[in-house]
């Protein structure tokens, strides 16, 4: 139960964050400087954060898809406990820890 | 006979029908939320409604929702619940008769569906199917309703099949015997009340008090659907 609200809670996210990016990517139809206004709109640390925030929502919720995909085809069924634990959470914080700390060092201390 | 020494005093906290209700017990280390239940009754609110029958885990009967998990009273130990409050409630998904009495008309609504009786053609019914050991233990369902009451797909949708059904219409599926596994699988197969209503959330497995891997039950049907 908890693998499958985190993968909803995920999933809403992500859908917030697409909206967003929509949003944005649409500026481009009124020229390069109204996107470049729209871009800069995201570049205070609190956004930078929030970067990195997401960075563990898409790893958190592609690794968790990728589990419940294994286990519809018949892998894993009886060790969904432990690809949960060790593949999701376990893999999920190490690449999560691999993105986010260069990510904050460059974003956020090297500003 | 246990004495007051190995005796220990709990809270139980039990959704009647006109409200929640607290009652003070000190049970032995071996006593079940039945017993507790029993032992309520006799003592201290008589008109306290549940169901029993076999005491054994083996009707599943007493099935309720006990510290906001489905689990067969008579099967549960409240030493083992890890606490001194109790908290004891009518399974969900289901409508409430009285007290801790709830109506199963909704999963057995859903077990009619799949047509659950064996349909086998003159001769065949009588045939001796040898036991397969991949599927004897979902053969174990005593139609409790526990997985319906814990699965999260019951729960928002009325017309979803549910765990147990869908097992039993696999093994009449399997069954060397039957003659309407192509009846069954349409049933299975419907978008909105079949096997991919089912969202792999475990719930059902988890709590099965037979042990029951009916994800495993459902998983297999979705991958037969696929392949037929």
């Amino acid at each position: 139960m908890l693998a499958h609200t985190i993968q909803r809670m995920t999933g809403i996210v992500l859908l917030v964050y697409l909206f967003l990016h929509v949003r944005t990517i649409y500026a481009l139809r009124d020229g390069p400087q109204a996107f470049d206004r729209a871009v800069a709109e995201f570049r205070g640390p609190v956004f930078k954060l929030l970067e990195i925030g997401l960075l563990g929502v898409v790893i958190l919720h592609a690794l968790n898809g990728v589990r419940i995909t294994l286990i519809d085809l018949g892998v894993g069924q009886t060790r969904q406990r432990q690809l949960f634990w060790i593949g999701s959470i376990g893999l999920g914080a190490l690449i999560f820890l691999a993105g986010a700390i260069p990510l904050f060092r460059s974003s956020v201390v090297g500003r | 006979m246990e004495t007051p020494e190995n005796m220990s005093s709990y809270e139980f906290r039990v959704a009647r029908s006109t409200g929640m209700r607290r009652f003070k017990l000190a049970l032995g280390e071996r006593a079940t939320v039945l017993d507790a239940l029993f032992r309520i009754q006799a003592e201290q609110d008589s008109s306290l409604a549940f169901r029993c029958a076999c005491r054994v885990g083996m009707c599943g009967t007493c099935a309720m929702e006990i510290n906001r998990v489905p689990r067969l009273a008579c099967k549960t130990r409240v030493a083992k619940l890890g606490g001194r409050k109790i908290q004891v409630a009518p399974l969900p998904n289901f409508p409430v008769i009285q007290d801790l009495v709830v109506s199963l008309e909704p999963f057995f609504r859903q077990w009619k569906r799949v047509k659950p009786a064996l349909r086998a053609n003159g001769e065949d019914a009588l045939a001796i199917v040898p036991p397969d050991p991949d599927l004897s233990r979902k053969r174990d369902c005593i139609t409790c309703g526990i997985c319906y009451a814990a699965c999260g797909v019951a729960r928002s949708s009325a017309d979803y099949l549910g765990p147990a059904a869908i097992n039993r219409a696999f093994l009449r599926i399997h069954d060397p015997r039957d003659s309407a596994a192509k009846e069954r699988m349409k049933i299975l197969n419907d978008e909105w009340s079949g096997v991919w209503r089912c969202h792999t959330q475990f719930n059902c497995t988890s709590v099965c008090p037979k042990r029951i891997d009916l994800t495993d039950t459902i998983g297999r049907m979705k991958r037969a659907m696929l392949t037929a």
